[in-house]
């Protein structure tokens, strides 16, 4: 799992995975000033994620700005095993697209 | 390498056209993201747009879990609970930020109806859950109070 996107963990718990991921990304509303310069920064944020367990979409997440920045996401899936894979996948609204992946022990 | 190795190395590095000609991207994120209705600046609108007339219910099977009092607006968590038999949408507002459309869930049978987030509230607000289930939209709110604002500098 790449540190640079953020963090995701996995954990099976009554047969159900518990998923925690904190998303690194700015998530800017463009109404927020730079200090030193006092410029606007540009809106930039996630705009989709997909949420998959074994490369299948479970849950699909449609965001705006309001999500704060790194944003936090956890949901459960209701049947897991160990060696499932889960993934969250997001693109911002600049089509930056990016990726955060746990294997279940 | 193999194909997923790959596909999530490509994915972070690789601009948007170059992955949709290699046929890399799954469809799904060139979808159907609610443009206007993230660009509503009010409620009534949102509503409109996502839901069309449909009328709510306020149903307590949808549970909202909130700071009473937010400290810092900027990052306000919120989670939601369904307790109605497979609903497939969720939406989340705020009565009260400029853009009071925050997220939308889909939900397949394969996850629980539950979600957390964290948003951001430039004053006390209401948040609003909308969910979707059998054709019917129910309805719950939760008042938070937000002590230090979080939508602008």
């Amino acid at each position: 799992m790449a540190e640079e996107h953020g963090k995701i963990r996995a954990r099976l718990r009554d047969g159900a995975v518990q998923v925690k991921a904190i998303i690194r990304h700015p998530m800017e509303t463009g109404t927020r000033k730079n200090p030193t310069t006092g410029e606007l920064i540009p809106r930039n944020y996630i705009r989709e994620v997909i949420c998959e367990h074994n490369g299948k979409p479970v849950l699909t997440l449609d965001w705006g700005w309001g999500i704060s920045a790194n944003p936090y996401l956890a949901f459960r899936i209701r049947n897991g095993a160990p060696g499932d894979t889960v993934t969250v996948r997001w693109q911002d609204d600049q089509g930056q697209q990016a990726a955060l992946e746990a294997t279940l022990s | 390498m193999n194909r997923r190795d790959l596909l999530l190395q490509t994915l972070t590095a690789a601009p948007l056209t170059a992955l949709c000609a290699a046929g890399l991207l799954p469809r799904r994120l060139l979808a159907d993201w609610p443009q206007a209705a993230f660009n509503a600046e009010h409620l009534d609108e949102v509503e409109r747009l996502l839901f069309g007339g449909q009328v709510a219910e306020d149903s307590d099977r949808v549970k909202i879990n909130a700071p009473e009092i937010a400290e810092n607006g900027r990052v306000v968590p919120v989670e939601v609970s369904i307790d109605l038999p497979e609903p497939q949408t969720l939406v989340l507002l705020s009565d009260a930020n400029p853009y009071p459309l925050l997220a939308r869930a889909r939900f397949t049978p394969e996850v629980e109806p539950e979600l957390s987030v964290r948003v951001k509230l430039g004053e006390s607000a209401n948040l609003i859950a909308l969910v979707q289930a059998d054709g019917a939209l129910y309805r719950a709110s939760r008042a938070v109070k937000v002590t230090s604002g979080g939508c602008g500098g």
